[in-house]
């Protein structure tokens, strides 16, 4: 942790206890320092800002109902992101119809020694293709959107918001070792359909 | 841990994560990088699962959160819980 969170998680504390206090200016205070990134991360799991409205109205409402029973054994971000993460899955199970894929298919073929036993392709070059790298974000999107729950919330708090690996691991109430191979199995999975797109571009 | 367990392809796959973010020991990480150097295809498959976790977060880190949604949260907020703002 830097020095900066360092002074962000003191000024945490100081305006959770005057908020528990019932000191309104505080806790307005402290929601306009996470509001930002609570709505992203919210957004980035609901998709469709309506959702994501009522779910930010609920993860405040808590915060504002249980300030006084939160107690400091995590920080501050990671309660209030650990509620969010929990409010805003709720809704995307109940609104979705789960559209994931199992992450079979996501290495390179190995020989019995371990070897790779296929040909591996570098598309690094082509994806900088002005026209092929505009129609990837959809592949990507598609990608992240097909990830099982459990890959997919640990992809999005680790490697598009932000979070530590130590912080996504708290937020979601799951080992390290947990976070760091449901992460890699993530970028695998993303990884195997933009090689897949970007092949079978090659051929066309 | 010492980069003994890293002479296949396959182990050294499973190691990419954590190279990337830093994770391995300096021994483990050289073993790694040895093995990259000697393996053309895991070098491809390295800089593929590297660019395609760069393009990802390109994406969708650029995702804004709509003013509209930020200001019918303030709305919210204010009226229910007697926020200023």
């Amino acid at each position: 942790m830097n020095e900066l969170d360092d002074k962000a998680q003191i000024e945490d504390v100081e305006l959770v206890r005057r908020a528990r206090t019932g000191d309104i200016e505080a806790f307005e205070k402290l929601l306009g320092r996470h509001q930002q990134r609570v709505l992203r991360v919210v957004l980035s799991i609901v998709k469709e800002p309506m959702d994501a409205e009522e779910v930010a109205q609920e993860v405040f409402l808590t915060v504002f109902e249980k300030i006084d029973k939160f107690r400091g054994d995590a920080s501050f971000t990671t309660w209030l992101h650990r509620v969010a993460v929990n409010a805003a899955l709720m809704q995307r199970r109940k609104k979705k119809a789960d559209r994931s894929v199992p992450l079979d298919e996501v290495m390179p073929a190995f020989d019995d020694k371990g070897m790779i036993a296929a040909n591996v392709g570098d598309w690094t070059e082509r994806a900088e293709d002005p026209v092929l790298k505009q129609e990837a974000r959809a592949v990507i999107e598609t990608a992240v959107d097909k990830l099982e729950e459990i890959y997919r919330t640990v992809f999005t708090l680790r490697d598009i918001q932000g979070f530590s690996t130590e912080e996504t691991a708290a937020i979601l109430d799951l080992s390290i070792a947990a976070v760091k191979t449901r992460l890699h199995r993530a970028r695998l999975f993303l990884r195997s359909e933009l090689a897949d797109y970007f092949e079978k571009q090659a051929k066309a | 841990m010492n980069g003994d367990y890293m002479h296949s392809c396959q182990q050294v796959i499973d190691a990419l994560g954590e190279y990337l973010d830093g994770d391995l020991s300096i021994e483990d990480a050289q073993v790694f990088e040895m093995h990259m150097r000697d393996c053309p295809p895991c070098n491809a498959f390295l800089k593929t699962y590297k660019k395609s976790g760069d393009m990802a977060r390109e994406v969708l880190c650029a995702r804004e959160v709509p003013q509209e949604l930020q200001d019918r949260v303030q709305a919210f907020l204010k009226n229910r819980l007697g926020l200023n703002k």
